[in-house]
C-alpha cells in the first residue's frame, strides 16, 4: 500500500467512515507517517471546534459593545501621556542652559577679578654695569625691592 | 525661544565680552612715580622730603635715613608706549607699558639709564627689569650711586 493510500484509510477512519477491523490501528503502529499524520488531523478538528465556540455579538448585544469601546477610548484620552523627555523639548532645553553657561561665564569673566594678583613680580632683571649685580626681594611689608649692588670701581 | 535664536544670543553675548575684555586689555596705564636720593646721614627719624610720604612703607626695609625728592608725577601710557623721564643730569628713567593682564596687573619693562659724563658716551642701562605691578601696589627699585647716595625709584600703578 502506497503512502497515499494508507494517509486517506487514516483520514477516512478518522472521520468515521468503516475500515476493515484493526487495519488502520496496524497501519497507525507500523507507520510513524500515519500516526503523524492522525494527530495533524485531531489537531485541526480541535481548532475548528473551538472556532465553531468563538463568542458572537448579536445585534441586542451590540450598543453596550460599542460603548464599551467607546468609555475605553475616552479612558485612555484622559489619562496622562507619557512623552519621553527626549521629546519633551530636550533640546531647546538644552540649548536654552548652554546659552545660560555661556552667558554666565561671559559675565564673570568680565567682572571677575580673579585671584588676588601678588603686589609684584620680577620677571627679569639684568645690568650693564660691569661687575654690579641685580637681586630682588620681597620685603616684611610686602614690597618687591629690584636693587643693583655696585662697587666703588665700578663709577667712573 | 528657538534654538537658533538661543545660539544666536549666545554668540553675542560672547563676543560682547570678548570685545569688552580686549578694549580693557588695551587701556591705559598710569604709574605713580616717585624718584629719590636716598643717604645716610646719621639721623634718628628718617627724614623725607614733602611729597614722599606715600614711600615710607616702601622703603622701610632699606637702611637710609634721608630721602630726598629728585622727581615726583604720574605718567599715563598707552600701551606698548614708552616713555624716557629724566630724573636728574646723570639718570634717566625709562618706562614701557608692555601690556595690562586680565587680572589688572601692568607688565612694564622699567629701565635706569645712566649718562656717562663724557659726551658722546653710550647710555648705560644700570637696572633693567622686566615686572608685573598690580594696581595700587608698589615696587621700589634702586642701588645706582647718586652723589652721596644711592638713587632709589618707587613705582606705583594706578588703575
Amino acid at each position: 500500500m502506497n503512502e497515499k493510500r494508507k494517509l486517506e484509510k487514516v483520514a477516512a477512519r478518522f472521520d468515521g467512515a468503516a475500515t476493515p477491523p484493526g487495519e488502520v490501528e496496524r497501519l497507525i503502529a507500523a507507520d510513524p507517517e500515519c500516526a503523524a499524520h492522525l494527530d495533524m488531523l485531531r489537531l485541526l478538528r480541535e481548532g475548528a471546534e473551538a472556532a465553531r465556540q468563538a463568542p458572537r455579538i448579536e445585534d441586542a448585544q451590540f450598543p453596550a459593545f460599542m460603548a464599551g469601546i467607546r468609555e475605553g477610548i475616552a479612558a485612555a484620552e484622559a489619562a496622562p501621556v507619557r512623552v519621553p523627555f527626549w521629546r519633551r523639548g530636550f533640546w531647546q532645553l538644552a540649548s536654552a542652559c548652554t546659552a545660560a553657561l555661556i552667558a554666565a561665564f561671559s559675565l564673570f569673566w568680565m567682572v571677575a577679578e580673579g585671584p588676588a594678583p601678588a603686589a609684584a613680580t620680577v620677571e627679569d632683571a639684568w645690568t650693564e654695569v660691569e661687575g654690579a649685580t641685580v637681586d630682588w626681594y620681597d620685603s616684611k611689608t610686602g614690597v618687591t625691592t629690584v636693587w643693583v649692588t655696585m662697587h666703588e670701581e665700578d663709577l667712573w | 525661544m528657538k534654538r537658533p535664536a538661543l545660539a544666536a544670543a549666545a554668540l553675542a553675548a560672547t563676543l560682547i565680552a570678548a570685545q569688552v575684555a580686549a578694549a580693557d586689555s588695551q587701556r591705559p596705564v598710569t604709574i605713580a612715580l616717585w624718584a629719590v636720593q636716598a643717604s645716610t646721614e646719621g639721623r634718628e627719624e628718617p627724614h623725607f622730603d614733602r611729597g614722599l610720604a606715600e614711600i615710607r612703607e616702601a622703603v622701610a626695609d632699606l637702611s637710609f635715613d634721608t630721602y630726598r625728592a629728585l622727581k615726583t608725577g604720574r605718567e599715563r601710557l598707552a600701551i606698548g608706549q614708552e616713555r624716557r623721564i629724566p630724573l636728574n643730569q646723570t639718570y634717566a628713567l625709562r618706562l614701557n607699558a608692555l601690556s595690562r593682564e586680565r587680572d589688572g596687573r601692568i607688565r612694564l619693562e622699567v629701565r635706569v639709564e645712566m649718562q656717562p659724563p663724557e659726551p658722546g658716551s653710550r647710555v648705560v642701562n644700570v637696572i633693567s627689569t622686566r615686572i608685573m605691578l598690580a594696581p595700587g601696589k608698589k615696587i621700589t627699585i634702586g642701588g645706582a650711586r647718586l652723589e652721596q647716595g644711592e638713587l632709589v625709584v618707587v613705582l606705583e600703578a594706578r588703575d
